[in-house]
């Protein structure tokens, strides 16, 4: 009845999905794929009994997930303003920056805090009394978009709490020596020790992620090459870090003469210490849980498989906390942990390298369904740059990186020599890295796959080892064919597609706006959004919409090439993510208006895209083009324009059979000389110049264009008062049908041969 | 700690030579398609299995016809390829083989590894060796059709008493055996495989008899009989004869190994 543990991991994972997203495909994928080997291996009665189990498994974790889903039920209102509670995260600066950690509530619920940094951290563990208001975490806003709501309530939060003040000092609980605070000190003093060796220096992040398994102070570039090149898992604590940590001390403890046996009990006592300053993530955890099993069983001389200690490790871990099932990072460790297990067939050979590419290549396979589904996109030279990172940063940087965070806590001033030797050769990787990811060629970007195609996908990898493993090529061929194939699909739909789609995303206060034309015939880019800063230029990459919505839109969408990147105007608001986007994507020509002059903050923003040796266009009235039957006519401005807003490109398209007017942000004065100089103007759709202001969207320009649907891109609560209720006013006098991206989040419009389907996320 | 492959993989010990070898673990395991295995890979190698057969009777295995010089012209131009061995023509000419269809099929080939595992299951005792095969004779019986009944050979009371079990038995774990066969009184005490063919056959004839109990159940009905090895078909071709006069409709019969000759003529000698 034990022999197929992993299947009652499965079955489990399956009945927390049925308590937590119901009826779902992923349940019943689950289900079926825990279930199948049990049907399968059926070969008696006795047998049967594991069928039995497994139901079992699955009624008792759905109960679970029920009954942890009733525990982190809010009790709150909203309207509460004091909460007693005990930091449970380690505080981390936010891009806006905000201190934010996690507390737990007297009650035990949950609450995402934020505090302002005049008012200084709360410790971890500490328990304090937070004086704010609450606040519902807000759904996504944009296709693809980041989904905050869901993933507080993956984690059991269901308000956030801006914090106004706190104070922890009276409420510190009678001091207690416990092991668990005095490592974090040590492991926080730790942080700040090597951080304070060179606060400018990559290699100190670097450093404090692969030691002490915190990421914040990598810059968002360096996560997303890594990300980008598929070796982000090595930035991760897992099974090389433990790994590598056992070997050592292993070494040691046998050079001053104790026996395996006693060494095994030391590492089996050091191991907990171990996840506590490694951060405690996912997969630390997995991993020093499976070594210590490994070490007990050794020196115990059981018997228990890989395969086993996986699976009650990850039935352990979801008993202790069953939301971890949407934790990526345990969705990745444990898939990729179970994968190198279960194909240890495939792994026999001797060469170290050939290994090391066979193992790369069953990690990278098995994960790659997930990783798509993450991140829409993979680099082609995922694998090369694995087997060239891999040993180097395990077998070289790790080494130094722990031999540094030693040298730091016991030799202080010798810490430099293996920094140095780090911060070098690190550099050099990094500069060949980034200059790998700027290529973008290597990049494939296949779009998010729809649940269906993850879990044929999946299908198939599995498919494709079992074949690998029974050494028929012909079969292994045939396998690698669908699965190519299945690739191809996914990367193909879009051309398929026989409708337009045009969205106006949620950027906040700007435009954006995604023109998509049947079978892929253009991708056209209006406006890039951007945020408005007053005061001093932050770090401008890290929160904006361009890596937030626009990026995730369309790399969702399988788009990795922009055919018309058209800038309206050289408003910040319009403009400022266009370093961001032609960073991301191939942009085949940029449009910019004919103008007199161009303004300060324009400028860089052009230079970006001159850099980057995209040819720029200035647009003028009369400009016009053609694709598969879509017109686009230019038909503002005339390039004497004086005022910025005035200068805005305004298109006129018919795009299946229905057309839209962009205006930019066009105001009273070039509406009137369209008036003047177009006599019949009629359009389907308006989108409303300078997001509604009052300024424009005059009576006479309405009554020309005649619209049917008006759309207003405006950012929530915006300090300028957009829409203007003098414009709303007019529009609904006119019967015409507003959508505003402020009370609808994005809104997109599918055409197809005159027909028109409007979707809004809200 | 040496061995971290060992205990992430885990081993399994082999049931003959007791040597580590890695586990079942593998994709085709984790979906539930694996058949156990209980030999390592070395000692899996020296088992012969049967592909190939050169006799739709008795399943005699084609890589090696074994067959008295003289006769081998006659066997050649009468059994035809795939058709009928020289033996089972030789049957065919006595009752009742003349109207009765008889089939047997094997695992493996009786060769001396074989001879030697058999040995130390059946004489010594190592009854565990028998899950090596019991799932493999339910594969190889379905491949001979669907039995309503399946039994075995049984022992005479003092060898079975000396042995503790009884072999067939031991093999066919994995079907639900009826004992139908038992021993006629004035039967010899010596052990069948200390004879020669004509010996053997000689005194088989007519050795075994139905249970009272279970006379009636065999009429019309299939039979599947089990047993360790083929040697001249003998005793299973004498306990089939049984199953037939009381009209059993079809019996076929199942073992371990296929004796092809060679082996007998060098052990011999």
């Amino acid at each position: 009845m034990l022999k197929r543990i992993y299947c009652y991991s499965l079955l489990s994972i399956s009945g927390l999905l049925f308590a937590f997203i119901g009826t779902s495909i992923w349940s019943w994928s689950f289900t079926v794929l825990g279930f199948l080997p049990l049907i399968i291996s059926i070969k008696n009665r006795k047998d049967c009994l594991s069928l039995l189990f497994g139901f079992f498994i699955l009624g008792v974790f759905y109960l679970y997930g029920q009954w942890s889903i009733d525990q982190s039920k809010s009790s709150y209102y909203g309207d509460e303003l004091g909460f007693i509670g005990k930091v449970i995260t380690e505080p981390m600066i936010t891009t806006t920056g905000n201190w934010s950690y996690e507390i737990k509530e007297k009650s035990g619920e949950k609450l995402q805090a934020f505090s302002r940094t005049d008012l200084g951290p709360p410790l971890f563990g500490e328990t304090c009394y937070f004086e704010g208001e609450l606040q519902t975490p807000s759904p996504t806003r944009n296709p693809y978009g980041f989904e905050y709501d869901i993933y507080l309530k993956q984690k059991g939060i269901h308000w956030i709490l801006n914090t106004k003040n706190l104070q922890c000092s009276t409420y510190l609980e009678p001091k207690k020596w416990s092991i668990d605070t005095t490592l974090r000190k040590l492991r926080i003093a730790g942080i700040d020790g090597v951080m304070d060796i060179d606060t400018n220096n990559e290699a100190s992040s670097i450093i404090v992620a692969l030691v002490f398994g915190e990421r914040q102070f990598l810059t968002d570039e360096r996560i997303t090459s890594y990300r980008q090149l598929g070796v982000l898992h090595l930035l991760a604590v897992s099974g090389l870090h433990v790994g590598l940590v056992i070997f050592a001390i292993n070494y040691i403890l046998s050079r001053f003469g104790l026996t395996n046996r006693m060494t095994s009990i030391i590492l089996i006592l050091f191991l907990p210490l171990y996840i506590v300053i490694a951060g405690g993530a996912p997969s630390v955890i997995r991993a020093s849980l499976m070594s210590m099993t490994f070490l007990i069983v050794s020196t115990v001389r059981w018997k228990l498989k890989g395969i086993d200690v996986i699976s009650l490790i990850c039935i352990a871990l979801l008993l202790y906390d069953p939301f971890l099932i949407f934790h990526l990072g345990f969705q990745l460790s444990f898939l990729t942990s179970f994968a190198l297990i279960v194909s240890s067939k495939l792994f026999l050979v001797k060469n170290p390298f050939r290994l090391l590419m066979k193992v790369t290549f069953v990690a990278q396979l098995i994960s790659l369904p997930l990783t798509l589904y993450h991140f829409y996109e993979i680099s082609l030279l995922t694998l090369p740059v694995n087997l060239v990172l891999i040993p180097f940063i395990s077998l070289w940087i790790l080494p130094l990186s722990f031999l540094t965070v030693i040298l730091h806590y016991t030799i202080p001033p010798l810490t430099v020599l293996p920094y140095h030797f780090i911060s070098f050769s690190l550099k050099v990787v990094h500069y060949m890295m980034d200059s790998i990811v700027s290529w973008n060629w290597d990049m494939v970007v296949f779009g998010k796959p729809s649940n269906w195609m993850t879990i044929i996908l999946f299908i198939t990898i599995i498919l494709y080892f079992i074949v690998l493993e029974s050494n028929k090529r012909i079969n292994s061929m045939l396998i690698g064919a669908l699965l190519t194939f299945l690739l191809f699909f996914q990367l193909l739909t879009p051309y398929f597609r026989t409708y337009a789609t045009i969205t106006v995303l949620d950027v906040g206060q700007g435009d954006a706006i995604v023109v998509e034309l049947p079978r892929r015939k253009g991708v056209y880019l209006i406006d890039t959004g951007g945020v408005i800063r007053w005061g001093e230029v932050e770090d401008a990459n890290s929160s904006g919409p361009g890596k937030r919505v626009i990026e995730p839109f369309l790399k969702g969408n399988g788009v990795s090439k922009i055919d018309k990147l058209i800038l309206t105007h050289g408003h910040q608001d319009h403009i400022g993510e266009v370093c961001v986007i032609v960073e991301a994507f191939k942009v085949e020509t940029a449009y910019y208006p004919l103008s007199n002059d161009i303004p300060e903050e324009a400028r860089s923003k052009l230079e970006c895209i001159l850099e980057k040796g995209i040819p720029l266009v200035r647009m003028k009235e009369g400009d016009n083009w053609m694709v598969g039957g879509q017109r686009f006519v230019v038909i503002h401005p005339q390039g004497h324009e004086m005022e910025e807003n005035e200068r805005s490109i305004v298109i006129y398209a018919r795009i299946e059979g229905i057309t839209f007017l962009f205006t930019g942000d066009i105001e009273v004065e070039s509406e009137k000389r369209i008036v003047r100089d177009y006599a019949t103007l009629d359009v389907n759709i308006l989108k409303v110049s300078h997001h509604g202001s009052r300024s424009s969207s005059s009576e006479s320009f309405l009554n020309l264009t005649n619209p049917n649907v008006a759309v207003i891109s405006a950012g929530r609560n915006n300090i300028f008062g957009h829409p203007h209720s003098e414009v709303i006013e007019r529009l609904h006098s006119k019967g015409i049908i507003i959508y505003r991206t402020d009370q609808n989040g994005a809104v997109q419009m599918k055409i197809k041969e005159k027909k028109l389907k409007i979707n809004t996320l809200q | 700690m040496s061995s971290w492959r060992d205990l992430v993989v885990g081993t399994e010990n082999c049931l003959w030579c007791d040597g580590l070898y890695d586990g079942m673990l593998s994709w085709t395991w984790a979906v539930g398609l694996w058949k156990e295995e209980k030999l390592c890979p070395q000692c899996y190698e020296k088992l012969e299995p049967i592909t190939e057969i050169a006799c739709e009777e008795c399943g005699r295995p084609a890589s090696s016809i074994w067959m008295p010089r003289t006769e081998k012209e006659v066997a050649g131009k009468e059994a035809g390829p795939g058709k009928k061995c020289f033996d089972c023509i030789r049957w065919a000419k006595g009752k009742p083989w003349d109207e009765c269809s008889f089939q047997h099929r094997a695992l493996y080939v009786y060769n001396p590894f074989m001879q030697e595992l058999l040995s130390r299951f059946k004489y010594r005792g190592d009854v565990e060796l028998a899950t090596i095969f019991q799932w493999q004779l339910k594969k190889l019986a379905r491949k001979l059709g669907t039995f309503e009944i399946v039994t075995t050979i049984p022992l005479k009371d003092k060898r079975h008493w000396e042995r503790g079990f009884n072999q067939g038995d031991a093999l066919s774990k994995q079907f639900s055996t009826t004992p139908l066969l038992q021993f006629k009184q004035s039967h010899s005490e010596r052990k069948q495989s200390k004879r020669s063919r004509e010996e053997r056959i000689r005194d088989l004839k007519g050795v075994f008899q139905l249970k009272e109990e279970v006379i009636p159940l065999i009429k019309g009905k299939e039979v599947l009989i089990i047993d360790d090895i083929y040697t001249t078909g003998a005793t299973l071709r004498s306990a089939a004869e049984t199953l037939y006069c009381h009209g059993a409709k079809r019996v076929c019969t199942v073992t371990v190994a296929r004796s092809t000759g060679e082996l007998k003529v060098s052990t011999d000698k």
